[in-house]
């Protein structure tokens, strides 16, 4: 028997266990392979669109966790066309396998587009979750980027052709609200998308992984479908949660893990309930505001929900169901990608650094409350590096101590390169 | 020999291709869904056949379910460093055709360890791989050979073709041969028939 008189089941075991590229690449071995890949069904947790200064753009791929493929697409300077370096699992541009495309009228944005389209655009793809990340500017500009990237999937902004099968939508908070509402429209599937996000990270001078979120949950429909603005901080700012709660139509959510946060929890003197076997609340109605607090603790942390009481009524089903509040900042019950990439997203500051644009940053406008968190920012900027360094030694000594104590001395773990990420593939593709 | 039994001491006689039979335990036997859902409550009388299947593909699959009798049950795939030495030998001493015979026997005697690591084995040669690393892993014909062996098909056929014919022809021959006595058998009866009946009306 040969690979050909494989039955079709027993091919798709093989491809299920494929990375994306070769995968890819197997699809054009040959017509009848090219239908069972298609019907393999594939789940990429992550993928990230961002748009770039000087008409830069970058999509990363996240495979799994530390895992990811990363094009960054730059114009070439002298001649017409675009450059895209491309890397598996790293940051740096020297490790990359360049590849070379003369100018065929179309800008980086739109190069980045069909290569979206060709890798995830089928009906067995389903993406975790899809980034959108805009760099500041008009909302002309955003539009303008917007129209690129939808004339690139051969789509019209009012009758879409092509569309990313994705389960949750995350852009960045320099996105107009128009633009945003366009993609979820015209890109996305509406059977598979179950949550839209607006992702604002901020930092402080000290380097540290998130420990709360606030976030503004906006809509939830009959079927529960989630749209909202989540903003994650790597220190406290409980202050924040108050502000927002006032301004907002929805509700308003914080989340915290540290347990001088749970302290709160204690000082509060509203008797409690039990909402569920593992989940503690308090409810009370605060009147200078108007708006109900509902107060959870688990194991896992505390968190709370306020809102106009009306609300309340309208995410009965959400609140009746929400079994642990934390979302991705809880290491037990978060899944486990969701939980390694939000924990590592500070680390944006030393390895991307052309790429911050999910990091708040105040407005040109504000001049001098711009300098002041540009300080701030430089400051995370050098913690961070040292950080980095600091991470990569001791894991270099734990893998040192782990052969010491197995007594053996034990192979590294050979890591495939993915077909067209390896540093001789520019030649040959 | 084979009967409904939860022991494994109980043996089992399978049936391969070649119409050749060998003993399996009913513990390794176990290990394959299909053979639990068609086999297990009645009982088979005489041999099992499993005669899609070569005898060395079905011994090396059987090999494997014999090996990891004592193993705890299968919970999904296991990372490909974290196999034992035995399993290593195992399936290094496959080369890709084996593979291939033992995914697709696997896979219909439903065993999901053994598929999801022999599954696992091919898609490591594969990955990381261009369209043309893949076609030479996979061994796929190119479309000369694929041409080559459609002529050599068509000329099998044709060759089938005549020796079809000439089967037919002789059996034709051999009809009118065994035709023959019976026509005799008929003329000479009738002509017996008609003499007596001249003779009386002759008479």
């Amino acid at each position: 028997m040969e690979w050909i008189d494989l039955p079709d089941d027993s091919k798709r075991e093989v491809f299920k266990r494929l990375d994306l590229m070769s995968r890819y690449a197997m699809r054009c071995v040959s017509h009848a392979d090219r239908e069972v890949v298609d019907s393999t069904d594939l789940y990429v947790p992550r993928v990230r669109f961002s748009q770039g200064h000087d008409n830069k753009a970058l999509i990363v791929v996240y495979t799994g966790i530390d895992e990811f493929l990363r094009m960054e697409f730059s114009e070439m300077k002298e001649a017409r066309g675009t450059v895209i370096h491309r890397l598996q699992n790293s940051y740096d541009l020297n490790e990359a396998s360049v590849k070379v495309l003369p100018y065929d009228e179309k800008t980086s944005v739109e190069v980045a587009g069909s290569i979206l389209k060709t890798l995830f655009v089928h009906k067995s793809i389903l993406i975790g979750t899809m980034e959108f990340e805009f760099s500041e500017g008009s909302e002309m500009i955003q539009i303008i980027t917007f129209g690129l990237l939808t004339r690139s999937l051969d789509g019209n902004p009012l009758y879409p052709v092509n569309v990313f099968r994705v389960k949750k939508m995350a852009t960045n908070w320099y996105m107009k609200s128009e633009v945003i509402n366009a993609i979820r429209e015209v890109l996305l599937s509406k059977e598979d998308l179950v949550e839209s996000d607006n992702d604002i990270l901020k930092i402080y001078p000290n380097m540290a992984p998130p420990v709360m979120a606030f976030d503004r949950t906006f809509e939830i429909d009959d079927r529960q479908k989630i749209f909202r603005q989540t903003r994650t901080f790597m220190g406290v700012n409980m202050q924040t949660l108050l502000n927002y709660a006032r301004t907002t139509d929805g509700m308003t959510t914080g989340r915290f893990i540290k347990d001088e946060q749970r302290a709160i929890w204690d000082l509060d003197p509203t008797p409690i309930t039990r909402f569920s076997d593992q989940i503690q609340m308090k409810r009370f109605m605060n009147e200078s505001y108007g708006l109900v607090v509902r107060y959870y603790k688990s194991d896992c942390g505390v968190w709370m929900h306020i809102m106009p009481p009306h609300f309340e009524k309208k995410f009965a089903t959400f609140l009746k169901n929400e079994t642990c509040g934390l979302r991705y900042l809880c290491k037990k019950c978060a899944d486990p990608f969701e939980y390694w990439f939000y924990q590592n997203l500070p680390r944006r500051l030393c390895n991307e650094p052309e790429w911050l644009n999910i990091i708040y940053r105040p407005y040109a406008r504000f001049p001098n409350e711009l300098k002041k968190y540009n300080k701030i920012v430089e400051e995370s900027l050098k913690v961070a590096a040292e950080d980095e360094k600091r991470r990569k030694k001791a894991a270099k000594n734990k893998r040192r101590k782990e052969k010491q104590l197995a007594g053996v001395e034990t192979p590294e773990v050979e890591v495939i390169k993915s077909w067209g990420f390896k540093k001789t593939a520019a030649k040959n593709n | 020999m084979t009967s409904p039994a939860s022991s494994s001491e109980v043996k089992y006689l399978i049936e391969s291709s070649e119409g050749n039979t060998f003993d399996v335990s009913g513990a390794a036997l176990r290990q394959s869904n299909t053979f639990n859902a068609m086999f297990l409550n009645i009982g088979a009388d005489g041999p099992i056949p499993f005669t899609d299947y070569n005898e060395a593909t079905l011994k090396k699959v059987f090999e494997y379910c014999e090996h990891s009798v004592n193993e705890e049950n299968y919970s999904g795939p296991k990372h490909q460093d974290d196999l034992s030495k035995w399993d290593l030998n195992f399936f290094n001493e496959m080369d890709q055709k084996m593979f291939i015979d033992v995914i697709n026997a696997s896979n219909f005697l439903d065993i999901e360890r053994l598929t999801s690591y022999c599954c696992e084995r091919i898609a490591r040669m594969l990955r990381g791989k261009n369209t043309q690393e893949m076609i030479k892993v996979i061994t796929l014909p190119t479309a000369e050979e694929l041409e080559a062996k459609q002529k050599v098909e068509e000329k099998k056929a044709a060759a089938a073709k005549k020796v079809a014919e000439k089967a037919a022809e002789t059996a034709e021959k051999t009809e009118t041969l065994e035709e023959l006595p019976v026509q005799q058998l008929v003329q000479t009866t009738r002509n017996k028939l008609t003499r007596k009946y001249l003779s009386f009306s002759n008479e």
